[in-house]
């Protein structure tokens, strides 16, 4: 009961807040429509049931295309096995949980370097050395080098390492010399991105042959990454088993190991945590170590994975979209997957919003804003929804996360 | 309880249209066969309002729902999205699919080759391909300009008002569909020497050692900042007619040679148009007509011929050209009425009568002399 009450508990503020961001969203989506702002004046009543019409339009999209469609569920049981019509039933979902992989290894990095006080902004920048990482080792070990196993095993390894030791330089000069992490990290990530543009056009081990443009070989030539679907045109591979792994051990490391509770307090009070004996420069660069490896991990089995080729950009936005799910999923592994997944299912389900009703993909980045927003202003999501609970009235609560020095 | 009221009725209308399936409603039309053909495009990162070739395919786009087709378009947000957004608008149930830009090329040649998709015509803009045994897929139109030719017309023309005889090009990245342009550029700089025996140097390019300016950041076709300062170390070398071959990042260019009151050439619309503020700079764009391919692309796969086959678009067939030299915006005209000459107009005729009757080609003029 204490467990149930607890999730239950966790899960309010953030349910709400999708609530009330979706609703925000939706007067938006109502507003982007010159002809109903028009339709307000001559015919208010028949304006605003358009404009309810095109929203729901909007939402019913973007939940068809985040799960899938009902219709296409409903013919695939109706075949039987029908191979191609399953695939293209459960396709949505499918790429929904592809799009959230990346950001729960880097949701997760950026977790433990939270936990222990270090705002760790170079989770974009640490992923795309593991990337780059991970490339070198499928390069290296790949096309029959070693047996796949092994070769899927050193693209992991390699990974981890690349993104430990970017994550290194700036937990060491935070740590020998109290430079601030957060601007080291966001340097570090500018850095990254143009050091795999170099690589990329310059080395002749990593360019695609006779390209003059900066992308790698392909590199499903040299590892295929076994899918986890009995349908290969399915694209979700290994990587998020993996992901769900890491969290685990994650999850166990700082909740259950003796370091983790070391680094978990000196995240909650330094002067505290040296006081007790633990090292503070050892916990910050061990967290680093920890956050970056993670993160490297997730960039060494995207690119080979899913995005089968390194290219300067790699990163996209998953550093900073995987703050924010850090922050909504209160710094715990098993909230930084489900928000991550949250996410996942919205990028996806935008892409069916923008083709069957024209609505910008930007408003979902606006919707995304909207929840982190509210989630960071407790207080203002509960004054909107006149919160009937009294329990979080007039106490508004933090996110948990403890973030800066 | 007015807030709550709403967003119960959200909560279920939300629901009713995830149950209801699509709402989306097809418009009546004159051609009923049309309104059952849907063609989609999935675009580049910069979307369909980037005043440059994404939004060239756009408007081909409008035209064809105007014709009555039904149509759909996804937006990338990054290169990640280009495998999903395509699949997306495969199981929309798109007919034919187009993917704008030279980088969608390795997610779309796998769906293409995909025996699930035999039946759904497909399209890449910028780039043309054809397989290893010689043949182009069955189900696909590469459609590609010979840019170089309609740049080599804009550089002669550069050459003819330069009073340094010093003219500039650089580009994004070095993609073919970039450089096929700086190509023309210098072509089009040694043909106006070589005519005139006026000596013009080109800044930017060397066609031969395929070497030049880029632009090496991360986002080379989104960067203002360095399309000003690389327009500003043109000038400084004595430049005063540049070619920017990037994006947005030519936005930052225009400006900064209109603040010099020097000049410019755009490329792939009528930027003229699609960029008035830039107008008195802008002495002419080497045009890509993708609007028109994509059109003729899609009326072709809706009459039954899916594909097998490249376009290519030359000064010949139209689909290349450079914008209009009888302008009647006074921001044009007052610049550049007296620059340009009814003697150079009836030059730069005269050569594209030449590039399109093939007695000059464009890869003879890469060098001086």
């Amino acid at each position: 009961m204490t467990l149930l009450r607890r999730i239950a508990h966790d899960l309010k503020l953030p349910l709400l807040s999708m609530l009330v961001a979706f609703i925000v969203g939706g007067v938006f989506i109502f507003l982007t429509d010159i002809e109903m702002i028009r339709g307000l004046v001559s015919n208010p009543l028949g304006a605003i049931g358009a404009g309810l019409g095109r929203v729901a339009a909007a939402y019913g999209a973007l939940l068809r295309g985040a799960f899938g469609d009902p219709t296409t569920y409903a013919n695939a049981f109706a075949s039987g096995g029908d191979i191609k019509l399953w695939t293209r039933a459960v396709r949505p979902v499918v790429e929904s949980i592809v799009a959230s992989v990346p950001l729960i290894f880097v949701g997760l990095g950026v977790s433990v370097a939270f936990r222990t006080g270090i705002f760790n902004i170079g989770g974009a920048g640490q992923f795309a050395i593991g990337a780059l990482g991970g490339t070198t080792a499928a390069l290296l070990f790949g096309a029959g080098v070693t047996p796949v196993p092994i070769a899927i095993l050193l693209i992991m390894i390699f990974g981890i390492i690349g993104g430990a030791a970017w994550a290194f330089i700036p937990g060491f000069l935070k740590a020998r010399v109290g430079a601030s992490e957060v601007i080291t990290t966001i340097m570090l990530n500018s850095i990254a991105s143009q050091l795999i543009f170099f690589i990329v056009m310059n080395s002749e081990f990593i360019q695609q042959e006779q390209r003059l443009q900066p992308v790698s070989k392909e590199l499903s030539k040299y590892v295929d990454i076994p899918g986890i679907l009995p349908i290969e045109a399915l694209r979700l591979d290994i990587a998020f088993p993996i992901a769900l792994i890491t969290a685990a051990v994650v999850s166990w490391f700082l909740f259950r190991s003796t370091r983790g509770f070391e680094l978990r307090t000196a995240g909650l009070n330094l002067a505290a945590a040296k006081y007790a004996g633990i090292g503070a420069s050892s916990s910050i660069i061990t967290a680093m170590l920890i956050s970056g490896g993670i993160s490297g991990l997730g960039g060494s089995l995207v690119v080979v994975g899913m995005a089968k080729q390194l290219a300067p950009g790699i990163e996209g936005s998953v550093g900073f979209t995987a703050i924010a799910i850090a922050l909504v999923g209160r710094t715990k592994p098993s909230g930084v997957v489900a928000t991550a997944l949250v996410f996942g299912f919205l990028q996806q389900g935008g892409r069916l919003m923008q083709i069957e009703t024209i609505i910008p993909i930007e408003m979902l980045l606006f919707v995304q804003a909207l929840v982190i927003a509210f989630i960071a202003a407790p207080g203002l999501t509960m004054q909107i929804l006149k919160n009937p609970f009294s329990g979080l009235r007039g106490r508004p609560r933090q996110a948990k996360a403890k973030v800066g020095s | 309880m007015k807030t709550r009221m709403f967003a119960l009725l959200t909560v279920l209308a939300l629901l009713a249209a995830a149950c209801g399936g699509s709402t989306a409603s097809p418009s009546a039309s004159a051609d009923a066969g049309k309104a059952e053909y849907k063609a989609c495009l999935s675009l580049d990162t910069g979307g369909p309002t980037d005043k440059n070739f994404n939004q060239s395919a756009y408007e081909g786009l409008m035209a064809l729902k105007e014709e009555g087709f039904a149509v759909a378009f996804t937006t990338a947000e990054n290169p990640q999205s280009y495998a999903p957004n395509i699949q997306s608008l495969i199981d929309q149930g798109c007919n034919t699919v187009i993917a704008v830009g030279y980088n969608q090329g390795n997610d779309l040649k796998a769906v293409v080759q995909d025996p699930a998709n035999a039946d759904i015509a497909f399209g890449w803009v910028d780039a043309t391909w054809t397989l290893d045994d010689g043949t182009v897929p069955a189900n696909f139109t590469g459609i590609d300009f010979q840019i170089d030719q309609a740049s080599m017309l804009a550089a002669y023309l550069a050459a003819g008002i330069s009073s340094t005889h010093t003219i500039a090009v650089y580009g994004g990245q070095p993609y073919p569909g970039v450089t096929r342009f700086m190509d023309g550029w210098v072509a089009g700089a040694n043909y106006y020497a070589k005519e005139k025996g006026v000596p013009t140097t080109v800044l930017g390019w060397d066609p031969v050692a395929k070497t030049g300016v880029f632009n090496e950041s991360t986002n080379p076709f989104g960067d203002i900042v360095f399309g000003k300062t690389q327009a500003e170390s043109f000038l400084g070398s004595n430049a005063d007619v540049v070619h920017p071959v990037a994006g947005t990042t030519s936005n930052g260019t225009y400006e900064a040679m209109l603040a010099a009151g020097k000049y410019s050439v755009g490329v792939d619309l009528d930027q003229c148009i699609s960029l008035p503020e830039y107008c008195g700079t802008l002495l002419t764009s080497a045009q890509k007509n993708i609007g028109a391919a994509v059109i003729a692309t899609v009326n072709g796969n809706y009459e039954g011929n899916k594909g097998g086959t490249n376009y290519v678009g030359t000064l010949a067939n139209g689909g290349v050209q450079i914008a209009t030299l009888d302008r009647t915006e006074s921001a044009w005209t007052s610049v550049f009425g007296s620059l340009v000459t009814a003697e150079l107009k009836a030059e730069v005729e005269a050569l594209k009568a030449k590039i399109i009757d093939g007695s000059v080609k464009v890869s003879d003029f890469f060098t001086a002399n």
